[in-house]
This record gives C-alpha cells, structure tokens and sequence, in this order.
C-alpha cells in the first residue's frame, strides 16, 4: 500500500515543484510579458495565423469607455481585462432584453451603466496583478459547437492543451455547469474532463479544484455520460497548441481553446502559471509525462503529436482491435488451462506464431488430467523405425482406437524425432484462458516432460488475436 | 547578545533602558522568523495566506495585545481573544461596508478610505461597549501597532472581495489568522525568548539555512496528499490507461 502510493506519489505535480522546476525554468520573463497581454498575445498568433476570436474594441481611457457605444456590437460579445489573472473581470453578455439592459450567462441583468463602471473598474487595475493600469478588450462571443450540445450548461466549454517542450502532454474539457452559472470555471463549479490524446475523446471527470468528489460519470444537467465524447479538430488543436507555444516562446504553456460552430477551434488564452487541477480531471501524474517529454528532441509538429498519442494516449491498441476484431497480445501472456479434471491451472504462456499447433508439456497434461491416455500411448511405441506411409498407417489406426475411449482425444500424431525415435503424440482438446477469453482448443502433448514454458500457444490457437511483439515488454 | 548588551551596559545605559532594547532587537529578531513560519505554511503545509505584510503586522498586534510590561512575559490567552475579536470586527465591519458601497461609482482610494471610516467607528463602538460594559481591559492595549494591523487588513479584506469569491477570501482571512497565531504562539514563549536572545547568531544560521531549503523545495506540500489522494491511492496511474476509461456515447434520441 505504501508502496504504491510512494510509486504513483512520483508520477504527480505539485506545486512546490511546478512553480520552481518548471513555471520558472521553462519559461522566461519575455514570454512571461507576452503570456500575460492578451492583446499582444492575439496579435502574436494572427501574425502567424493561429485564429482566435475576433477584436471588436479596445477601450484605453475613461474617455474612450464615456463614448463607447455598446449598442453598436452584435448582440452579445464579451469583455475583458488585457492583464486579467485567470478568468477574472471577464464579462460574458448573450443578448439585449426589452428595457436595453443586457443578459449574462447566468440569466442575471446588468444596465448599460454598469457595463460602463466594470470597463472603469479594468483601467483601474482592480482586476490585473498588481493592480497596475489596465486595458479593456472587447471580444466576439463564441457559440460553442454542436458536438458539446449534451455536455454544456449554457456557456461554452473551453479545452486546455499543456504543451511542454514542443510536445502536448495533457489536455483537459472543461464544462460550464449550472452551478458554475454557466463559466467553464472548475473553481466555481464547471466539471473538468480528461482527454486522451491518442483518440481525442474524453476519459474520466471531476468537479471543482480540490479533488473533494470523486470522479463524476455524467453532466448533471442532461444525464449524458462524460466519459467517450470525441473532441471535434482535435488534430488541429494539438497542432496550433504546439505552434502557440513557440509563438510565444513559452516552454512549460497551458493554451486554452474556444471551439466554434463554424470557425473550427480558436486559441482564446496563452498561460504561462497553468495550474494542476488537470491531473485531477485525467486521472493521471503530469510529473512523469513531463520527464518523458523533456528528453525528447522535437523535430517537427506532426512528429510531436505523433509522439505525443505514442506516450499518451491509451487507445491505439483499441482502434486497431475494433477494425479487426481481434484482440492483441504480446509475446508472453498469462493464462488460465483447463483439461479433464476440475482445476484449472494457471501458468505463464509463450505466444508462438511459428509454431502449427499448440503444445502443452507432459508434466503440464499429467497436472489436467491427461495421464490415462498418456500411459496407454506409451505402450504403443513400436520398437522399430517405420517409413512415412506405416507412421501414418499407425497414427489413423491409434486415433480410431483411442478417439472412442476418450472423447477429449482429436488425433493421434506419429512422427520421427531428430534422434530417430519414433514420437506419439496425443492431440487434446483443452479449454484455454487469455485475458478476459475463454475458449476451447487443441494442444499436442510433448514428448519432453518440462519444456521452458508449459504451453506454448500455436497458430491454431491464435484465430481470434493478433500477436505484439513489443506488448508487455514496458510493463513488465 | 550578551556582549552588546554588556557593552551598552559599560556605555552608562541603565538597567531600564537596556532592557528596553533588549525588546527592540528581539522584535528584530522576531520578524525573518514570522517571515520564515509563513514561508512554512506556504510551502510545506499548503496553507497560503494574504500576502506578506497582513499576517505579519497581525502577528505583531497580537504581540502587542497579550504583552504584559511588569512581567515582561506575554498572556497569549488574552492575545487570542482581543486578537481574534479585533481581526472578526474588522473583517465584518469591511465586508459589510464594501459589499454596500461597491455599486457606487468611485475612484479607488476614497472608496476604501470610506470603508475605513465605517471600521474605525466599528471598533470604537466595539471598545466603548467593551470597556465600559463587559468590563474588558484588553483593548487598552491597541497601540500604534494594531492601528497599521486594522488599515492593512481592511485594505488586503475588500481587495480580495473585489476580485475573487466572498467565501475564498473568508478562507483565506481564517488561515491568516491561524499563521499569525501560531507564529505569535512561536516567537512569544518564554523559552523561544531567551533562546532567540542568547543564541542569536546561531539563530540567524538557522534561519538563514532554512530558508534557502526552503526555497529549494520541490517536495508535495501537505494539503496536496490531500488533495490529490485519488490518484495517489489508484491501482492504475499508468499512462496506458485510457482503454479502461473511455466509454462508449451513445447516441441521444432526446
């Protein structure tokens, strides 16, 4: 117990750790300064054409807020502090309502005149670090994309990509709830979705930032699962978050996307302090992620993300499986055998696509139950050598004589050894165990009496799996 | 110590004044160990506090409340019952106030001046009735000190309102106050006292020393084990794991 808490105790951040090894190490001051200006961070990536939502205003002095107009933006739109920290002074408006005043996500009214005072409170600084002089930015407001439709309460999921050293080693969905008021905000209630790189679908999900609940199973406010939602340009997401990251020279990045109905994903925020709420969400240690990333000479974006799904991702092996239909094994595999006694035994196996049949050992054919047709085969060796036409005279008349007797008994195999000797094996039938399957199948009892490994799992056996040289070799 | 004291002695001070700063340098003394006990909850435990100067001064006032000057000892009782009163009072007292004002237009400074106000009169309505009716004699002790504490923590109160939620700003006032209690707890023993005082170089090393391990640390902090117990409590952290975890969607007829 101990044990594997100290092992998986290596495989998580923390925030000691974070802000020393990584925030500070990997990032330096000048992506600091472009991370935390949005609007220098947007012009950034149009330079480079990473799209991001559409600029409506920028408001500089309190002249420029006194002659705003805010009737004169569509509909809804949202406005924003250049220098915010994460998410605060964001103000989200969807509509106007009949008295001109204008509605926020969470249904609550606000006057024209308060739109006006939060500008003044941005200039002011309440919301930046520091509280230094602010700008207010005015954005599009982007209508979230109808793959979301069931997973979303009213506001738009956003994704977030960490991308470090070039490659993208986390991502996250996080959800707007009911309880968030509509803001995909984990800290006030949005839920935070794990997402496995390799498929682009989501896996586990939790609720908040402080790793209070448990892991939650579906959206409360449509019943949906959360688990298997597939992330719409995902491809391109992970394409444009790593471009991001160089763009702004950030090694250690957290990029945040908007997904649009029409225009596809769009980078809304560049962070250099991304927090560590997302091991949460992924069931799983940033920490040992990062350490097999940092070795890693990134030579292209595609070979990053490519590398990335390899590391990351655990759903390959499923995608091949599905197209097939067969399961995938490596070398070595456990497995369960079963002949004509009760107990089943259960022993290590070694695949082997060479070889015709499978074969099982005698010592192995005594412990299930084989050991009558074993001692009666024994006594039909014949003392002389035999041409290929008397071996296979003998191996009909042996599997005639013994097929009725035992009914487990397919075929009586005769050959010639390498020594000269004549072999007689019997082909059984047995009930084999591989992973989670069941089935029934023949195995040739070897002469020898202990080989390397009891069974050995022929071509005949193999129908329904397709064989990994390289599986199991890292877990082991 | 000793030998500046002994030399202030030799230098004609009398026995008084040397005792008097005698205090002053433990108070200097006092104030990288606070820094430090703060650093430690931070880094180690995961606590963190409004920044620097608010559990500092707080530790300080709480000093200053529980200081008895015929005993040259501290009542850390009465430290922690003025303390605690006079830190709720004026988190009240501000909440209520700025939460009322916070519609009107206004620049910054005058509006925090106007929150300021309504504390002041708080707590001289608090002392009135205090002193005159419950017959408490704790606030006598409210000096120059404890003035800065009530400006510097009504300030760090409505800031933290304005930008974050009311009940992470209730947290973090709680933890402060717990940090600044304990630090007090800390630097107002006796034996700390004496330690600090007659051992002060080694004092200095230690703390010295242990603020660069401090800063050096890259280990869980306590709150994460806590934080993070279900992964650290998990069978599957492997990486390869996506295949237990991704279920199938299906299909919404609603």
């Amino acid at each position: 117990m101990v044990r594997k808490i100290l092992k998986n105790r290596k495989k998580i951040l923390g925030r000691n750790e974070w802000g020393l090894e990584y925030v500070r190490k990997h990032n330096l001051s000048k992506a600091f300064t472009i991370a935390d200006d949005k609007l220098l961070t947007k012009k950034m990536l149009n330079q480079y054409d990473i799209p991001t939502p559409d600029l409506l205003a920028t408001l500089r002095t309190y002249e420029d807020v006194k002659q705003f107009d805010f009737y004169s933006l569509p509909k809804s739109f949202v406005i924003k502090p250049v220098k915010g920290l994460i998410g605060s002074g964001i103000l989200i408006v969807y509509n106007k309502d009949k008295n001109n005043n204008w509605i926020k996500s969470d249904g609550s009214r606000v006057s024209n005149e308060e739109l006006h005072s939060h500008c003044r409170d941005i200039l002011d600084g309440k919301f930046s670090l520091y509280n230094e002089p602010d700008v207010v930015m005015i954005e599009e407001r982007i209508k979230f994309h109808k793959a979301f439709r069931y997973h979303t309460y009213k506001g738009t999921p956003d994704l977030r990509v960490i991308v470090f050293n070039k490659m993208p080693v986390m991502a996250e969905l996080r959800l707007p709830t009911k309880e968030s008021g509509g803001r995909a905000n984990m800290t006030i209630g949005a839920i935070g979705a794990g997402i496995d790189l390799a498929e682009g679908k989501t896996t586990t999900a939790v609720k908040g930032t402080a790793g209070n609940s448990g892991t939650i199973e579906r959206f409360p406010e449509t019943n949906q699962l959360i688990s298997g939602l597939r992330i719409p340009y995902f491809e391109k997401i992970l394409k444009y978050a790593i471009k991001a990251s160089e763009i702004t020279q950030l090694g250690f990045a957290g990029i945040d996307f908007l997904i649009d109905r029409e225009k596809g994903p769009l980078v809304v925020e560049v962070n250099a302090r991304s927090g560590l709420a997302i091991q949460l969400a992924n069931m799983s240690g940033l920490k040992e992620r990062l350490k097999k990333a940092e070795g890693i000479q990134v030579t292209s974006t595609e070979k990053a993300i490519r590398l990335a799904k390899d590391l990351f991702g655990g759903e390959i092996e499923q995608g091949i499986e599905s197209l097939s239909g067969k399961k995938i094994i490596g070398i070595y595999e456990n497995v369960t055998l079963k002949g004509e006694i009760e107990k089943a035994i259960k022993t290590k196996a070694k695949i082997d696509t060479g070889s015709e049949f499978t074969l099982i050992d005698k010592k192995t054919a005594l412990k299930i139950g084989f050991q009558d047709i074993l001692e009666d085969l024994i006594e039909e060796i014949p003392s002389k050598m035999l041409s290929e036409k008397a071996r296979e005279k003998l191996a009909n008349f042996l599997t005639e004589k013994y097929s009725s007797k035992y009914d487990f008994l397919r075929e009586v195999k005769v050959t010639n050894s390498s020594s000269g000797k004549i072999r007689i094996r019997p082909l059984v039938k047995v009930e084999v165990t591989l992973g989670d399957t069941t089935f029934e199948t023949r195995a040739v009892v070897s002469n020898k009496n202990q080989l390397q490994y009891s069974i050995i799992v022929g071509r005949n056996s193999l129908k329904r799996y397709l064989v990994d040289p390289n599986k199991n070799k890292i877990s082991i | 110590m000793d030998y500046l004291l002994s030399f202030l002695e030799l230098g004609g001070f009398g026995e008084y004044e040397v005792a008097a700063i005698e205090e002053k340098l433990f108070l200097l003394i006092a104030l990288p160990i606070v820094f430090t006990i703060i650093g430690i909850f931070r880094h180690i435990i995961g606590l963190n506090t409004f920044r620097m100067y608010v559990p500092l001064i707080t530790t300080f006032s709480l000093y200053e409340l529980g200081y008895i000057e015929e005993m040259e000892s501290s009542n850390m009782w009465d430290a922690f019952k003025y303390g605690l009163t006079l830190y709720m009072l004026v988190f009240l007292s501000s909440a209520i106030l700025y939460l009322l004002i916070k519609r009107f237009r206004m620049h910054y400074i005058p509006k925090s001046t106007l929150v300021i106000t309504g504390v002041a009169i708080t707590l001289i309505a608090a002392i009135f009735f205090g002193t005159f009716f419950l017959n408490l004699s704790g606030f006598i002790h409210i000096e120059f000190l404890s003035i800065l504490m009530i400006a510097i923590t009504s300030n760090a109160f409505i800031s933290s309102i304005a930008r974050k939620k009311i009940q992470k700003t209730i947290e973090t006032a709680l933890i402060t106050f717990l940090v600044s209690f304990t630090a007090y707890i800390v630097i107002a023993t006796q034996f700390m006292k004496e330690f600090m005082l007659n051992q002060t170089l080694l004092v200095i090393i230690l703390i010295v020393i242990g603020n660069i391990l401090l800063g050096r640390f890259t280990g869980f902090r306590l709150i994460e084990y806590w934080r993070f117990r279900n992964l650290l409590f998990t069978d599957s952290l492997e990486n390869n794991d996506g295949k237990k975890n991704t279920k199938k969607q299906k299909k919404n007829t609603r």
